[in-house]
């Protein structure tokens, strides 16, 4: 059968990549940009554990991963925050929408 | 005022310790300069703080041939005068002031210079000053100087009080004016006529000198020769006639009367001023108050007039400071009055020593001396007024109120020519030899073109203006010929030409009062209506057209005789000016008031006050005219008293310009000699 | 080398301490009436007016009677008085004094101006008695005869000038008297301005003369030459001179030893250093020998001589070198410097000076003559004085007929050493005066209004004395002066009487003196009539011809004719002269018959009525001095052996003139003999007589047909319009000046002050460049940085769109192109 390398670890998280980029790129709703954001953010983390497995050998990757799982949750409730704030504020959560900061 | 030496005991003793070894120094021991009583003697100490023996070689009395000691001022020969000092000795020295001669000198202010071996100092001077010790025993000039200015400020204080009326201000103005007055007349009666220059103090008399900056070798020097004692004596009466017809001013008094006796404390300083850079203080110190009196209390153009005065005499004096700096930097050193070493020098009592046309000077290819004369001659000819140079006189005139216009035409002209006599004639000598020709005929150009010029105008004043025109162009003819007679015409030109333009100003201030125009055709047959008033004019006008009997023929008839054997054709030229001026002052006076009387002056507004009739002269402009009349008819038979306080300090002058052409003279003095080849450091 | 000596018979001279008063006493009456007069007539009356001008004048006379009689008690030599007062100038070699002195010819002068003064003051008593101004007209009166009497008795030019001037000046006043007529007053212009032409020639003349005397003019211009200014002179006995006889008091020169000083009046005198008192002292008597004199005069002046007194003969110092006063004038014209054998006479080097080639002499003396002609009205400076008839009549009586109008000729007598010396200027003065005799004379033919016909006989009558001066005969131009000032005084008071009368008829001022609206006065104003015909006999020496007018013209005609002294012959100028006399007899009887001759208009005969005494009275007496002043002069005529007595004394004042001419072998042909002069004397009666005869036939029949004949006479209109003269001067030289004086004004506006404004438009100019350049450039670079970030602002800012999609694009886009620019550059 066939063995799991490095390189399928590396095209797994760029599909993800992919995806999460799309989402955020395509969404119009803030609540999907987030999740998008979230997506990218899991792909490097897998990048991290891959390198880390196949190429230093360490636990160093983990480590930053764990990092990067912290990290993402404490965005997301910020992000969350922000998005209910403009929700109160505008009515609506369309980013299109919210532009006031255009000069 | 007057700076002394500090005591120098604490420094000599500290170097007396470390220098034992040194070289010799001599010091002047206590106050400097020396005061001394007339008649008395006085002494002052040397001390030797240097470290080896002192030879002293000589002392003696700093004199020279071009500008001699007063007689009877020596050094007491007594014993072991000349005998050398040990370290740390001190000897005194005294020195005697016996005047004698017929003109004895009442003043002193020489040096005596002590030449010794001491490397750094060879030769030094002490001053030695006579003082009476009264305030108007040595300081007469600066009381008549600074008396109006007492009255600036006096009424400056009523002012801050919130006390100061009109009517105070007017008799602050009269009696500083007259305290200024009564001190010239006792001026001219204490002077000496026959005190020369080779009595002593370069024949000036009631001198008051003191070091003002030392830094910049200035000092406070006052003085009165012949010329300057008529001016001031004239600038006194002029001012205090000119009180007396200010009472036609009637917007912000106070203001007016500190301006003119700010103005009146400018004249005199000019006149009496004999250190240049002070000279130069009192003619911009004149200058300000004119502009603020012409441009606040003038008539309808006031304001065009007062700026065009204001900057043309400004660039004149731009020139004036130019050769004034020029003139300071070229002159030999000499001594400040209490004998401390000077490089260069602003008195113009010892510029005249000096011979700059010596030095060779030349400035892109131009003698340093005749452009230095130029400048300076622009500069006084703007004030005198010269022919190009003269188009704001008739617009100050015109704008000016009456007393200002009396000063302006009165007194203020006269600067030009004293300056000229004083500082052009005086220090540049060579340069005046060379210019007097050009001088001639911008002398005649302004006789006979003022004439004309006068003739055609239609305002009374400016008529008056042009004819002061014509009336300087004697002055300077007289100048140029640099002939006794020529001179003293001139000189005397100038205080007559004072008198009676003062007395045609305040005739046409008369005539203005009353029908607040100037306009001659709108005149005529004012002799039925007003005939003391035409009396008066009548006399007025036959002073300025030089009718004998009249000073004004005097000093005209001086100046011709004077300029003839040296400029023969031009001064005929001149003579025909005499036939222009007597058909513009007649003509004048006829259209003014001889003929029928202008009936529609009976319904003018300006006679509604006195019912469509000229009012006679009132007692206060009769007031005004009396004594300025009475000084041009005495003056017409009797000019000699005024000629002898003019002829020998004139003489004197002449003599430094006529001499000129071999200025040997001015260096044959010994001292100047050694002045030269010693130099003190 | 023994030391430079002077010597000469120079004019000693005696003091005498009243001569100040005769004018001062004129100049009293004057400021009496000018500072009270105006008062005093309204509240005393005239009297507070007239009794001190009258008394003054009188006074004046008595003082000057007395003076003559001191003077003539002197002896031949010495007569000269001297009065110093005080000194007015001293300056180098100028020095003028006020000091008055009375010789001969300003001895005759001073009797005429004061003489004919006082009566003329008495005849305005009456005259001016209706004049408002009253007080006025005494004051301006007794301020000329001031004036005038300084003008005569001033010992030096400078107080000549005084009164030459001053006298000007009154005329001015006095023809501007009624000022509110703008005619008169434009007439008392026209006269000072024109005397101020002539006063012109008097200064340059002046200044001429005075420095002639003390240098010369060379190719560099000036150079005086460093003579001694006060010497020691030996006062030699005048030779030459006619009957000297030595009489008087102080007994003649020589004689006395001693030395007199009398220059510098008020000088301190040191003898050998001792004080000797204060010039003027007159005699000093001193040891032989030599004697070093100083004189202190100013305060750093003074003057040293050194004296060598001689026994036996007078020294006196003399003033060398220029000077003002007439006295040392002429001594320097007699004075010899003797040195080491050889003697030069003074006169001889100043006669040879020459200034621009021309000699010196001769120039001063034209324009001393210049000075003349604009007093005395001669050629071409006349023209004022026929317009100065508008002046009250005693004015033009006393002023321009008797004493003013014969300065001129007093002071070419005056100066009759210096006109000697150079023939031109005699000849100039000699035919002048006959060209203004005979033109002045044909004017006088048409004119209708009686001053005009006396002013015009004036000019004519001054140009017959310039011809006597002229011609070298100085006593004789004097002579005549005199006489014409007594029957030229006479008509014009007669014809001021006349007016006087016709103003009751003729109310017109003008009218009132037309004579062809007089006629036939004879009847009614009978002693008037009488005097004024003695004294048209007198000035025209026509019927009965041995009147005062007929000796004095008689003596100039005959000088005329013998005379060598000019450049042309004698019989040109004597010739002008004859038909000048025969015009004269015409125009006076003309004015005769006109005025008084034939039947008063009905309207003319019972008003006019005869002046009043004290007006009547003047004119008998003038003419009563008219009839008797010719012969009265002369007394034994020269043709019958005697000398005449004028001549005789004023021969010390001529006395050089004939020296100077026996020196170039001039003066007057003496070969004629008398019997050639009665002969001409006979000629000039006939003459008279011819002219007489024609005005008789003509006025003396039929009034009404010669006044209607006149304009038919060719000349008529030039005559009657004097040569357009006045017009030609109009048109000439007064429109150019008041062209000139346009012109320049306009200049003086546009050019000179249109500088000074362009200087300061240009300033403005340059400050407003600046400005800009300021603001353009330098201003403008920080601008252009500001506007350019700004520019660029907008347009980044467009980026901010505000939608966060965009932004993560740029991320993307940035992270994209740094991968590939660092996989390209690695």
């Amino acid at each position: 059968m066939l063995d799991v390398g490095l390189t399928h670890y590396l095209t797994v998280a760029a599909i993800l990549f992919g995806f999460g980029f799309l989402t955020l790129m395509t969404r119009r709703n803030a609540v999907g940009i987030l999740l998008g954001v979230e997506l990218i953010l899991n792909a490097a983390g897998l990048n991290f554990v891959a390198f880390s497995h196949y190429v230093t050998g360490g636990v160093a990757g983990q480590v930053f991963t764990v990092f990067i799982i912290i990290l993402a949750a404490s965005e997301a409730a910020i992000g969350l925050a922000v998005v209910l704030q403009v929700y109160k504020h505008y009515r609506t959560i369309d980013a299109g929408m919210v532009s006031r900061l255009r000069q | 005022m007057i700076r002394s030496i500090p005591l120098v005991l604490a420094l000599s003793l500290s170097s007396a310790l470390a220098w034992a070894d040194g070289p010799p120094r001599i010091e002047v021991v206590g106050k400097a300069p020396v005061k001394i009583k007339a008649g008395g003697t006085a002494a002052f100490r040397l001390a030797n703080t240097g470290g080896a023996r002192l030879e002293i070689s000589e002392i003696r009395v700093r004199t020279s041939e071009a500008m001699p000691a007063p007689a009877g001022f020596s050094v007491v020969q007594d014993e072991g005068l000349l005998e050398p000092l040990e370290p740390g000795q001190k000897r005194t020295v005294s020195v005697a002031f016996r005047p004698s001669g017929p003109h004895r000198a009442k003043q002193l202010f020489g040096h005596v210079e002590i030449l010794s071996n001491d490397p750094a100092h060879r030769r030094i001077a002490v001053g030695v000053v006579t003082s009476k010790g009264s305030l108007l025993g040595d300081h007469m000039l600066s009381c008549i100087t600074f008396v109006p200015l007492a009255g600036v400020l006096a009424i400056f204080l009523l002012f801050l009080v919130k006390r100061s009326s009109d009517r105070l201000c007017q008799i602050i103005a009269y009696v500083t004016t007259a305290i200024s007055l009564a001190l010239s007349i006792w001026l001219v009666i204490q002077y000496d006529p026959g005190f020369g220059r080779a009595d002593g103090n370069a024949g000036m008399q009631f001198i008051e000198h003191s070091v003002w900056v030392a830094g910049f070798n200035i000092e406070y020097f006052l003085g009165v020769d012949g010329i300057s004692v008529t001016m001031v004596l004239l600038t006194a009466i002029i001012s205090f006639v000119g009180v007396i017809v200010s009472t036609s001013v009637t917007r912000q008094v106070p203001g007016y009367y500190a301006m003119y006796l700010l103005l009146v404390t400018g004249m005199f300083g000019v006149f009496v001023s004999l250190d240049f850079f002070l000279f130069y203080v009192f003619w911009e110190v004149m200058l300000l108050p004119m502009y603020f009196l012409i441009g606040i209390w003038g008539g309808p153009r006031k304001e065009y007039a007062a700026i065009k005065f204001f900057l043309y005499t400004l660039a004149g004096s731009v020139l004036m400071l130019l050769a004034l700096i020029l003139l300071y930097y070229n002159s030999e050193p000499t001594y400040l009055v209490d004998g401390r070493a000077a490089q260069h020098t602003f008195s113009m009592v010892e510029m005249m020593l000096n011979s700059y046309d010596q030095l060779g000077l030349t400035v892109a290819g131009v003698s340093m001396t005749r452009l230095c004369w130029v400048f300076l001659f622009i500069g006084f000819a703007i004030k005198v007024p010269m022919f190009p140079f003269h188009t704001w006189l008739p617009d100050a005139h015109v704008e000016a109120p009456t007393a200002i216009s009396v000063i302006l035409a009165g007194v203020l002209l006269k600067m030009g020519t004293y300056g000229m006599m004083r500082i052009n004639f005086a220090i540049l000598p060579e340069a005046t030899q060379w210019a007097a020709s050009a001088m001639a005929v911008f002398g005649v150009i302004n006789i006979i073109y003022g004439a004309f010029c006068a003739m055609a105008q239609e305002d009374l004043k400016k008529l008056v203006a042009y004819s002061s025109v014509s009336h300087m162009g004697f002055c300077l003819l007289g100048l140029s010929a640099l002939t006794p007679q020529g001179m003293n015409g001139a000189v005397l030109q100038m205080f007559n030409h004072g008198t009676i333009t003062a007395m045609l100003f305040t005739l046409v201030g008369v005539v203005y009062d009353r029908a607040h125009t100037r306009e001659i055709g709108k005149f005529g047959g004012l002799a039925s209506e007003m005939p003391l008033y035409t009396a008066f004019v009548g006399l007025a006008f036959m002073a300025s057209l030089g009718l004998p009997g009249l000073s004004g023929f005097i000093s005209e008839a001086l100046v011709f005789l004077g300029s003839f054997p040296v400029w023969p054709v031009a001064t005929i030229i001149a003579i025909t000016g005499v036939i222009i001026t007597a058909a513009y002052h007649l003509w004048a006076l006829q259209r003014v008031f001889l003929g029928k009387f202008n009936e529609s002056w009976r319904k003018s507004h300006a006679l509604e006050a006195t019912g469509g009739k000229f009012p006679e002269m009132n007692l206060r402009e009769l007031a005004s005219l009396a004594p300025l009349a009475a000084i041009v008819i005495v003056l017409g038979f009797y000019p000699l008293p005024i000629l002898n306080l003019i002829g020998t300090g004139l003489e004197d002058l002449r003599q430094m310009v006529v001499s000129a052409d071999h200025a040997a003279v001015a260096r044959a003095g010994s001292s100047a000699l050694d002045l030269l080849a010693a130099g003190p450091r | 080398m023994d030391p430079i000596e002077y010597a000469g018979p120079i004019q000693s001279v005696v003091e005498w301490k009243l001569l100040w008063l005769i004018p001062a006493l004129p100049f009293f009456g004057a400021a009496w009436n000018a500072l009270l007069g105006h008062w005093g007539q309204k509240k005393y009356g005239h009297a507070f007016v007239h009794v001190p001008a009258v008394g003054a004048m009188v006074a004046s006379f008595v003082i000057a009677a007395l003076s003559v009689v001191e003077l003539v008690g002197l002896g031949h030599g010495d007569r000269f008085l001297w009065n110093p007062v005080w000194r007015m100038i001293e300056i180098g070699s100028l020095s003028v004094d006020l000091s008055f002195a009375m010789d001969p010819l300003s001895a005759v002068m001073a009797l005429v101006v004061t003489g004919v003064g006082a009566l003329i003051h008495v005849y305005s008593v009456g005259y001016m008695h209706t004049e408002k101004a009253y007080w006025r007209f005494f004051c301006y009166l007794n301020l000329f005869c001031f004036a005038m009497l300084l003008l005569v008795l001033g010992d030096n030019f400078v107080l000549m000038f005084f009164g030459w001037e001053g006298v000007g000046l009154c005329s001015y006043l006095l023809i501007g008297f009624w000022y509110s007529d703008y005619g008169k007053a434009s007439a008392g212009m026209k006269a000072f301005v024109v005397n101020r032409i002539g006063d012109f020639g008097f200064v340059v003349a002046l200044g001429l003369l005075f420095w002639t005397l003390g240098g010369i003019w060379g190719q560099d211009g000036y150079r005086a030459h460093e003579a001694p200014r006060l010497v020691g002179t030996t006062v030699v006995a005048e030779e030459a001179g006619p009957a000297r006889e030595e009489h008087g008091r102080h007994g003649g020169h020589g004689g006395r030893t001693g030395l007199t000083v009398a220059v510098y009046p008020g000088a301190k005198v040191l003898v050998d250093g001792k004080a000797a008192g204060r010039s003027p002292i007159l005699g000093r008597e001193l040891t032989s020998g030599e004697h070093d004199v100083e004189l202190v005069v100013g305060p750093r002046t003074s003057y040293e001589a050194t004296v060598t007194i001689e026994e036996g003969r007078e020294t006196a110092l003399a003033v060398v070198g220029p000077t003002v006063s007439f006295r040392q004038l002429r001594d320097q014209m007699v004075l010899e410097r003797r040195e080491n054998g050889e003697s030069t006479s003074l006169r001889d080097a100043f006669a040879n000076k020459t200034i621009w080639g021309v000699g010196a002499v001769t120039l001063m003396c034209l324009f001393f003559f210049l000075g003349a002609t604009g007093k005395s009205a001669q050629i071409p400076l006349y023209v004022w004085l026929p317009d100065a008839m508008a002046g009250p009549t005693p004015v033009s009586a006393l002023i321009h007929a008797a004493t003013m109008v014969t300065a001129g000729v007093y002071m070419v007598a005056r100066l009759n050493f210096l006109f000697s010396l150079s023939p031109v200027a005699m000849t100039v003065v000699a035919l002048v005066g006959s060209g203004t005799a005979l033109f002045a004379a044909t004017i006088g033919f048409f004119q209708y209004d009686i001053k005009k016909v006396l002013a015009y006989s004036t000019v004519s009558q001054l140009g017959f004395m310039f011809v006597g001066v002229g011609v070298g005969a100085y006593w004789a131009g004097i002579f005549h002066l005199v006489t014409h000032a007594f029957f030229k005084a006479c008509l014009f008071l007669g014809s001021g009487s006349v007016i006087h009368g016709m103003h009751h008829v003729e109310h017109g001022e003008a009218a009132a003196q037309d004579m062809r609206r007089m006629g036939g006065l004879a009847k009614v104003m009978p002693r008037t009539a009488r005097t004024y015909f003695v004294a048209c006999m007198a000035i025209t020496a026509a019927p009965v011809p041995f009147l005062a007018g007929f000796w004095s013209k008689d003596e100039i005609l005959w000088k005329a004719f013998t005379t060598e002294n000019l450049l042309v012959p004698g019989w040109v100028v004597w010739g002008l002269c004859a038909v000048a006399a025969g015009c004269t007899a015409f125009y006076m009887w003309r004015s005769w018959y006109l005025t008084f001759h034939g039947q008063p208009r009905a309207e003319v005969a019972e008003k006019v009525k005869e002046s009043p005494a004290s007006m009547v009275r003047v004119l008998e007496a003038l003419a009563v001095l008219s009839i008797v002043g010719g012969l009265g002069l002369v007394g034994v005529p020269a043709w019958a052996g005697g000398e005449p007595i004028l001549e005789q004394f004023l021969h010390p004042v001529t006395a050089l003139s004939p020296q100077i001419f026996e020196l170039g072998h001039r003066g007057f042909a003496e070969h004629h003999g008398h019997l050639m002069e009665i002969g001409f004397m006979v000629l000039s009666v006939v003459i008279a007589l011819f002219g007489w005869q024609l005005a008789r036939r003509r006025y003396g029949t039929d009034r009404q047909a010669a006044l209607a004949w006149e304009p038919s006479f060719p000349g008529h209109r030039i005559l009657f319009n004097k040569y357009f003269v006045d017009e030609i001067y109009a048109k000439t030289v007064v429109a150019a000046f008041m062209q000139l004086r346009l012109f320049l004004g306009q200049f003086d506006k546009w050019v000179i002050d249109g500088m000074v404004n362009a200087t300061s438009w240009g300033m403005r100019l340059s400050a407003w460049i600046t400005g800009k350049i300021d603001e353009a450039i330098v201003d403008g670079a920080v601008n252009a940085v500001s506007n350019g970030t700004l520019a660029v602002g907008n347009r980044l800012r467009r980026v901010q769109t505000g939608r966060i999609q965009s932004y993560i694009y740029g991320i993307m886009t940035g992270a994209l192109v740094l991968a590939v620019v660092s996989y390209v550059v690695l």
